[in-house]
């Protein structure tokens, strides 16, 4: 390895001046998205990602009137229903005084970002492309993951959720970000085994057979590599998952990756 | 229940996947043979430095094709009338089984060997030539297992991917009298020497096409059995049918095409033998037999015109998990998986493909193996829309009631009062619930304790943050 320069002082000058810069850089100002998944079964990973707010000092705002994306009716097929939704979405956030709206969830994240300006044609909604950002994504671009001295002893299964993965086309972010743990042995399916958990909304409902055989699957594909700790990127594949290993006597642990990374650094 | 699946007239696609789910052997078959199929793929393209170039200029040319189908329809005639192969158009399957059949008879052929054609199980050649005394013998391995068991194909690619070594040795012994053997090779030569001494007396081969060239009315056929050269070469007439869609506008787009299928579909680098053909030999007569039904319909549609992209790899079926549970036959149509939920709809109607609409968890792997990048989650959820507009479908009791629920989430989680008035109400029935099952069930969720619903938490987190 080649030995470190001394620096001149104009070099030192320029660091300390694109140090500063980014330092700045991160004072955004962030609105927080809660899915309702997380806000109605699990809470405690909207308190993981605030912690990781708070650990990375940014300022965060949550919006008490925010409601549901919609997405279950728009992927049932009705999209008459998921409009009001959106027309709610779009007049609230319109207004809030934000950089980013942070949504901590691929398939809310994809139906903002992909469907909304769908279902509004002839309004002109580029303004959500650009702030709404995927939790994974904005942790992982702005490097707030660095900041977190993230350790951990032992090994975890990475469930790359579907519609992060090909929605929403975030793999990189949450491997690296898992990857730069240390500690850690991180598990994750190759190509050809990667499939989804088997919930998928309404169909898990509709076709519950199909759903929980996929959901059996994918747990004994774990439990065959002898590891116990589950990380997945959306909320709604670890409530199906956990229900089907609930149901089957399974001593898994789950984790939303917010809820893994705030362990870690802690 | 069923009443409230759709009834009897719909495809089935619950009661299906769990009689297929419940075949043991067939679920290991399929769960083997596709992971295989989807590895042999991703390696292929990984060390391909042509693959995603040759993506790319595939896309291009269909979306440039499709627009103009009939154009380029009336071009490959022209070229094909040129070279000396009769052609015929057909917009239904009446018109060209008829045609098929009469050409065989008038040829003094009473049976015919036929390779590579998944569009005469669409037109269901094989019954028609059954009852006109003709007997069609399959002569690609994974179909001739398949015919002889009296089945339909079950993937696009791998006919008798549902079968396993053991049912195919019993299958080859009570059938043809072969003496028991699950040897491969054994059985392998066995289905060799039946067919060739067909292949030698046949007067009459039919096959189908992968891809039809516009500007030289040539038909190319990719295969690894060279059966289709056989069928194609040996009997004195020739006839290959296929549909609109497979013409491709310039011979100098082909290769792309043969290179992103064969990658796609068995992760070769390139399939064993591709067959160009054009002019009949001498003493010897071609057929090009061209099926439109539904294609331009399709081709004009806005959204849906991309569906006509598809080479037939059967890599979508290969990864999409509902496919690897309910096996091709739970489709009940001829182009099973993804790419056959898009196509059904418009050769069944909405009202029998209800629910085959709705089996997806729209995971999206199709779309990003799909070579031809085809965005086939998004046309299956394009269908779930037009099926509440369709008269026959939308007022079913099944939609009704998706309906009901849909209709009752958005007016309940949209207004501001409801949705905060829900978690308490929802936290009062999972008390009860679980007083009474000593769980938090959910009807039609939790399927009779097989998979437990996770609780709500005590306090949602927008009543804890801003402290109801």
């Amino acid at each position: 390895m080649a030995s470190r320069l001394p620096l001149s002082k104009k070099n030192k000058r320029f660091i300390l001046f694109k140090e500063k810069k980014q330092r700045q850089e991160f004072k955004v100002k962030v609105s927080l998205y809660v899915p309702c998944i997380i806000n109605h079964l699990m809470p405690e990973s909207a308190y993981s990602i605030i912690n990781i707010f708070k650990k990375c000092g940014i300022d965060f705002s949550v919006e008490e009137k925010q409601l549901c994306c919609g997405q279950p009716g728009y992927n049932m097929g009705f999209c008459e229903h998921s409009k009001p939704f959106a027309r709610k979405f779009i007049d609230l956030y319109k207004s809030v005084d934000c950089d980013y709206i942070v949504v901590p969830s691929g398939s809310c994240a994809a139906m903002i970002k992909h469907n909304y300006p769908k279902l509004f044609p002839d309004e002109d909604l580029k303004w959500l492309e650009g702030r709404v950002v995927e939790f994974n994504r904005f942790i992982y671009e702005n490097k707030l993951y660095l900041k977190l001295d993230l350790k951990y002893k032992g090994a975890i299964f990475y469930h790359k959720s579907c519609h992060l993965l090909n929605e929403m086309q975030i793999d990189r972010e949450p491997k690296e970000m898992l990857g730069s743990i240390k500690g850690l042995r991180l598990f994750e399916s190759e190509s050809h085994q990667n499939t989804c958990c088997g919930f998928g909304g309404a169909f898990s409902a509709a076709f519950d057979n199909i759903s929980i055989d996929i959901g059996i699957s994918k747990l004994e594909f774990v439990i065959d590599n002898k590891i116990n700790n589950i990380v997945a990127g959306d909320a709604g594949c670890i409530m199906h998952l956990k229900g089907v290993a609930a149901a089957r006597g399974y001593k898994l642990n789950f984790y939303y990756i917010a809820d893994f990374l705030d362990l870690c650094s802690n | 229940m069923n009443f409230l699946r759709g009834g009897k007239s719909v495809i089935n696609i619950y009661d299906n996947a769990e009689k297929a789910m419940a075949n043991k052997a067939l679920q290991m078959n399929l769960k083997k043979a596709t992971a295989t199929a989807i590895l042999k793929r991703n390696e292929a393209a990984a060390i391909s430095e042509t693959f995603e170039n040759s993506r790319d200029a595939a896309i291009n040319s269909r979306d440039m094709s499709i627009p103009r189908l009939r154009e380029l329809l009336d071009e490959f005639i022209a070229n094909a009338e040129k070279n000396g192969v009769r052609t015929f158009v057909f917009d239904d399957y009446e018109g060209v089984r008829a045609k098929i059949a009469q050409i065989i008879k008038s040829r003094g052929a009473d049976f015919i060997v036929k390779s590579k054609s998944m569009l005469t199980e669409e037109i269901e050649l094989n019954g028609y030539l059954k009852e006109n005394g003709i007997e069609p013998v399959e002569t690609d391995l994974g179909e001739f297992i398949v015919s002889i068991a009296g089945e339909k194909p079950s993937h696009l690619t791998a006919p008798a991917l549902h079968k396993s070594r053991k049912e195919i040795a019993k299958l080859f012994n009570e059938k043809l009298g072969m003496p028991y053997s699950e040897d491969v090779e054994e059985l392998c030569y066995f289905a060799r020497r039946y067919l060739r001494e067909k292949f030698m007396n046949a007067k009459v081969g039919i096959t189908g096409a992968n891809f039809a060239v516009a500007d030289s009315g040539l038909v190319a056929v990719v295969e690894n059995e060279a059966n289709a050269r056989l069928a194609i070469n040996l009997p004195k007439t020739h006839i290959a049918v296929f549909g609109v869609e497979k013409i491709v506008g310039k011979l100098t787009e082909l290769p792309h095409f043969l290179n992103v299928l064969s990658k796609s579909a068995t992760g070769q680098l390139l399939n064993a033998y591709t067959s160009v053909v054009g002019a009949p030999d001498e003493n010897k007569e071609r057929f090009f037999i061209i099926v439109t039904k539904k294609r331009f319909e399709i081709a004009a549609d806005e959204v849906f015109s991309e569906a006509l992209r598809c080479v037939r790899c059967g890599a979508c079926q290969n990864i999409c998990p509902v496919f690897q549970r309910l096996s091709g036959h739970g489709y009940e149509f001829t182009y099973a998986g993804p790419i056959g939920t898009v196509l059904a709809p418009f050769f069944l109607g909405y009202r029998k493909c209800m629910q085959l609409i709705d089996a997806s968890s729209l995971c999206g792997f199709c779309k990003s193996i799909c070579p031809m990048k085809i965005n086939l989650p998004g046309l299956i959820l394009e269908h779930r829309f037009r099926c509440g507009a369709d008269p026959a479908a939308g007022k079913t009791l099944y939609r009704r009631v998706k309906k009901i629920f849909s209709l009752g989430h958005s007016l309940v989680m949209s207004n501001n009062y409801l949705s905060t008035a829900v978690a308490p109400l929802a936290r009062l029935y999972f008390a009860a619930a679980r007083k009474i099952s000593g769980k938090n069930y959910i009807p039609l969720w939790s399927r009779f304790s097989k998979r437990d619903f996770m609780g709500l938490s005590g306090k949602t987190f927008m009543e804890r943050y801003f402290k109801k």
